[in-house]
């Protein structure tokens, strides 16, 4: 069973799923899994000035490019 | 009656004598209930709805309607509500949600009902469309017309299954990391997975809100283009949906590839493939040149970062959308697929807002450093050989775990970067299996993929050759 969890949404998160009676075994592998993955996205940086959303980036890259022929 | 026939084909039958009509309805749902069965590709046939539906548009006399009689099936995921309170199955291909119902008609089902088409049923998807073999414990796992120990590739299985077995000329999927595209290549098929907010989602079971996308299978790119000029369009049920002018794809298609700028990724895509397959993607550049495109290196940044960042937002947000469901009825999930959902209830609501932060920095960085250099480019779609299912079931296969989770390598990033893509096939590997590339465009660049996609489909002549069933 996952040992020495700190992270109380985690260990929150855990309790549910010991009470869902999720085989131990997977929530070692899920938990794992999941930590590994939060890891990645820890080591990124946010940049400054983005838009909000993916379509406001697709919208100006498009009026930017507006002229391309093919 | 049908077998291996275009949309155009079809209609041609349908206008040379009107009584064909429903014979070919017939005859592609008894061979959609035959070969669906060889296959274990088919979910259900609803023939009474499906004569319904042909009496309908028949009686209208409509036509020039694009798709008028053409009988077509889709992945499971796609709802259908009928008359009089009743509807079709809604159950992602899982245990877990056996006897639901859908509520509504997708989107997208309600266009091709309007375009003439006959929808005739359901195909087998993966489980909650979460996986990348095709492999479905309840559901069955389809096999591969080509050579049926192998596998379709998922999640959309029973599509790419049916349609490259010539029962019907096109099948909707969806593509959140490679659905569309992995089966599609797997089974020798043009597969086209759209810009994010070209096609609307509305009515289909969702994985991932931010990443699902819907697209077409099919064994040409004319009748690629024909479906994606249908389904296109803006949907205010849609939240990630966009108003945006749609080309005329047919018109489009056949402009030719002349000077169009090409990029050989040189980092990622081939490094992380088979040396077979990065060596019959090269091959493809040099065919490329001949029709006269030109060819440039490109480098994409960070790119391998995007491969695992798309698995934790697919993950995260499965497990918004299924988390109850995977608690409550956990026991009638595949251990594989409920551990993916699962893997995403750990992610903070802090963490989301990074993720999805991130990933808009990412896109606009990439797509403004690439589509600088270059209109598109090409990567190979399996970074592997097409698996047996034997050797790809994580059930039975200790081995399976490291060959499953490179499949998605080539397919994630570009279902991270939103944009779009079409698998084609290019020819046979050492066990009859096919081989594919995908080519991949700037934001709302359809057009351009489906006048490459047509120039290399001449070129390559991949379904001079039909599988047998």
């Amino acid at each position: 069973m996952v040992k020495n969890v700190k992270n109380n949404y985690h260990l929150k998160i855990l309790n549910e799923l010991e009470k869902a009676k999720i085989n131990k075994e997977l929530i070692d592998n899920v938990y794992g899994i999941s930590k590994k993955q939060i890891e990645t996205l820890k080591n990124t940086i946010i940049q400054d000035k983005i838009p909000d959303t993916v379509q406001e980036v697709f919208t100006d890259f498009l009026e930017k490019n507006k002229n391309d022929k093919f | 009656m049908i077998n291996f026939k275009s949309i155009s084909e079809i209609k041609d039958l349908i206008f040379e004598n009107k009584n064909n009509f429903f014979e070919i309805l017939e005859s592609t749902i008894e061979q959609l209930e035959s070969k669906g069965k060889t296959l274990n590709a088919l979910r259900f046939t609803d023939k009474d709805f499906a004569i319904f539906q042909g009496n309908k548009i028949f009686s209208e006399k409509n036509f020039e309607l694009p798709l008028f009689g053409v009988p077509l099936a889709h992945k499971e995921l796609f709802q259908r509500k009928l008359k009089g309170g009743q509807a079709w199955p809604n159950e992602g291909g899982s245990e877990s949600r056996k006897n639901l119902l859908s509520d509504q008609t997708a989107k997208v089902i309600s266009l091709l009902d309007k375009a003439g088409s006959i929808d005739c049923g359901r195909l087998v998807s993966v489980e909650y469309a979460f996986g990348v073999t095709g492999h479905n414990e309840y559901a069955g796992t389809p096999k591969n017309p080509w050579n049926r120990t192998y596998v379709c590739g998922g999640s959309s299985s029973g599509s790419a299954a049916i349609v490259a077995s010539g029962v019907i000329p096109v099948a909707l999927g969806t593509d959140t990391g490679g659905s569309v595209r992995l089966p599609a290549a797997a089974c020798g098929l043009f597969g086209l997975k759209p810009t994010q907010g070209l096609v609307s989602r509305d009515g289909v079971f969702p994985l991932s809100t931010s990443l699902d996308t819907v697209g077409p299978l099919s064994r040409n790119v004319e009748d690629i283009a024909k479906v994606l000029q249908i389904i296109s369009g803006k949907d205010k049920n849609d939240n990630l949906s966009v108003k945006i002018n749609i080309p005329d794809f047919l018109t489009e298609m056949k402009k030719g590839i002349k000077k169009i700028s090409i990029g050989l990724p040189k980092n990622y895509f081939l490094d992380g493939s088979d040396k077979i397959i990065s060596d019959n993607t090269v091959k493809v550049f040099s065919i490329c040149e001949k029709i006269g495109a030109f060819i440039k290196d490109i480098s994409i940044p960070n790119i391998e970062t995007a491969n695992d960042l798309n698995m934790l937002l697919i993950s995260t947000e499965a497990a918004i959308s299924h988390k109850k469901i995977a608690l409550e009825k956990n026991k009638s999930f595949n251990q594989q697929t409920l551990m993916r959902i699962l893997s995403g209830v750990f992610t903070s609501s802090e963490e989301y807002k990074k993720l999805k932060k991130y990933r808009i920095g990412f896109i606009r960085n990439v797509i403004s450093k690439v589509f600088e250099e270059v209109d598109l480019f090409i990567a190979p779609v399996w970074p592997c050989l097409i698996p047996s299912i034997n050797e790809s079931d994580l059930g039975a296969n200790d081995k399976a775990a490291h060959l499953v989770r490179r499949i998605g390598h080539n397919t994630r990033p570009i279902n991270y970067l939103g944009l779009p893509a079409i698998s084609i096939p290019i020819g046979f590997d050492e066990n009859g299996l096919p081989l594919s590339i995908q080519l991949v465009g700037k934001p709302f660049s359809e057009d351009l993929l489906i006048r490459a996609a047509f120039s290399l489909e001449k070129e390559f002549c991949f379904w001079d050759k039909k599988p047998k069933i």
